[in-house]
């Protein structure tokens, strides 16, 4: 299970939500349920993002397997403005795109105040917005005591 | 398939705010320009390219109709910037292969009502919800907003990998503001300086306010025939000698190169095909043989990723490589000699293509690039067309 924050203004999803496709669902009903879910072929064994309707590089028909989350900084950005009216309160923010240990490169909200570093290590969070939508975050991952 | 195809006509409106005037207004004086410039009748084009878009203008249905012309050949790609180039490949492909005699490409973007990179709100914008994430990528959910997010991601790792100094980029900025200023048409034409570049707001960090595009509207007509009929017609013509498409693939992203745009998860350390790349083989020439390079600057690190794709400049080094001028007019590869979409404007692509038909024709005044003979246009996405001088 992924740990879950809480998006961190009072603003509802409905302008920023995804449309949802069959190829999508059990990706976003998986975050609210708190698992990372992605497509995963039946044939080369590989994960996809966004999610496929069958396999980018065999055509196989994939399937759905719950991933750990963690992973590490392959590159970042940082906000200074507030493209949509529903990131006012949370400028300055990050948003990290993560090699996870699984394969694929994906992207989410960084939830931590520290600046983000290329190559430290990450793992995957919930982020539940005031109604009940989920997006994906990251957080650093604390060093193995 | 061999094309023996020129740029007979061209007919420019631009740059600034038309987001009063109709798309149809605009492509009608663009074409009445580029008929004018050598010499051709609306009964001479019977084929016709539309482009035209933000918001979405014309189908060629409408075109044809309002421009008063009848065509046995159409064409209309997604209005988007990655487009243009593509455009003016399917006219020159319709002329070499007799579908067309005189094809009519139309751009009319009118982009003005976008607000600045770097303000807030971004209301409606199309590419927000895209399936598969669209072109740029933008993830309203997770925060990615913004076109300027691809390019701001691809920058930071393009920076940690081949360790760039970041104030480097300022010469794409600073030189490109040099050309506008030669330019008349150019919306930004004031100087500026190193300070002010570092002055310069973060938008979406580690890329500047001014690393970014300058929205603007524009229609742009170019008229493209056989060579043997352009060589009758009033104006030197601009021939097609080679090109290649956009790439797509799991590796390719619009604002960067493989390895470091969004989405993409195989590559690590990119080796671009640089002078082995097509556009090059098919005309025989090698990327010294350039005398002027155009490519697509939504953003400026993007300048830096052509150079490196197509072989001006070895991977990582780009940033060094374009200092001290070596990229402006008089240096040894002048680029963007007309301000391109960070000072001229926004244009999706439809000024860089003026600009290159005025330096081949030797009409470009005090931007003027001396005996040019090969303009290459090539971008991040992987197209390219390679004209060169007619007699």
């Amino acid at each position: 299970m992924l740990k879950m924050a809480e998006f961190p203004a009072p603003v509802e999803s409905a302008r920023v939500r995804p449309r949802i496709t069959p190829e999508s669902e059990p990706f976003h009903g998986g975050l609210r349920n708190g698992l990372l879910r992605l497509p995963k072929c039946s044939g080369c064994g590989r994960l996809h993002t966004p999610p496929v309707a069958s396999c980018s590089y065999c055509c196989a028909a994939v399937g759905w397997v719950e991933c750990e989350g963690g992973g590490s900084v392959h590159s970042w950005v940082r906000y200074h403005r507030a493209f949509m009216s529903e990131f006012e309160g949370v400028v300055p923010y990050c948003v990290v795109t993560v090699q996870l240990d699984e394969g694929v490169r994906l992207f989410g909200r960084w939830l931590s105040s520290d600046e983000p570093r290329i190559g430290c290590r990450v793992q995957a969070v919930g982020e539940r917005w005031n109604d009940g939508f989920c997006g994906l975050g990251f957080e650093p991952r604390p060093a193995p005591i | 398939m061999k094309v023996n195809v020129s740029i007979a006509g061209l007919g420019v409106i631009g740059f600034g705010d038309f987001s009063a005037r109709s798309a149809t207004g605009l492509a009608d004086e663009a074409l009445k320009l580029a008929l004018d410039d050598c010499g051709l009748k609306r009964r001479d084009v019977d084929g016709l390219a539309v482009h035209i878009g933000s918001p979405r203008g014309l189908d060629v249905d409408e075109a044809a109709r309002l421009l008063g012309l009848e065509v046995g050949f159409v064409a209309q790609p997604w209005a988007h910037g990655r487009f243009t180039a593509t455009v003016l490949q399917h006219a020159a492909m319709a002329v070499g292969a007799g579908l067309a005699n005189c094809v009519a490409c139309v751009g009319v973007f009118r982009n003005s009502p976008f607000t600045r990179h770097g303000t807030n709100g971004f209301p409606g914008f199309d590419e927000n919800f895209r399936e598969g994430a669209g072109p740029h990528s933008e993830t309203p959910h997770l925060g990615l907003l913004a076109p300027s997010a691809g390019a701001a991601m691809a920058l930071q790792r393009y920076m940690h990998e081949y360790r760039v100094d970041r104030d480097k980029l300022a010469a794409v900025a600073l030189g490109q503001r040099r050309a506008a200023a030669l330019n008349p048409l150019a919306v930004k034409r004031a100087t500026l300086t190193e300070a002010d570049y570092h002055a310069s707001p973060f938008v979406v960090e580690p890329l500047r306010r001014l690393d970014c595009s300058i929205p603007t509207d524009t229609a742009v007509v170019i008229l493209m025939t056989s060579t043997e009929r352009a060589r009758d017609l009033a104006k030197r013509p601009v021939k097609l000698r080679s090109f290649q498409g956009v790439s797509a693939g799991v590796n390719e992203f619009v604002f960067g190169v493989p390895g470091l745009g969004i989405h993409q998860r195989d590559v690590f350390h990119w080796q671009p095909r640089g002078a082995a790349e097509p556009v090059f083989g098919k005309a025989g020439v090698v990327p010294s043989d350039i005398d002027t390079l155009h490519c697509y600057d939504g953003f400026s690190p993007q300048v830096l990723w052509t150079l490196e794709r197509f072989g001006f400049a070895p991977p990582g080094e780009a940033a060094d490589w374009v200092q001290a001028g070596r990229i402006e007019i008089g240096g040894e590869l002048p680029v963007n000699t007309s301000g391109g979409h960070l000072s001229e404007g926004h244009a999706n692509g439809w000024g860089h293509m003026a600009e290159i038909v005025r330096q081949l024709r030797g009409d470009a005044d005090g931007r003027q690039i001396p005996d040019c003979r090969l303009a290459l246009w090539a971008t991040t996405f992987g197209d390219a067309i390679l004209f060169e001088r007619g007699n």
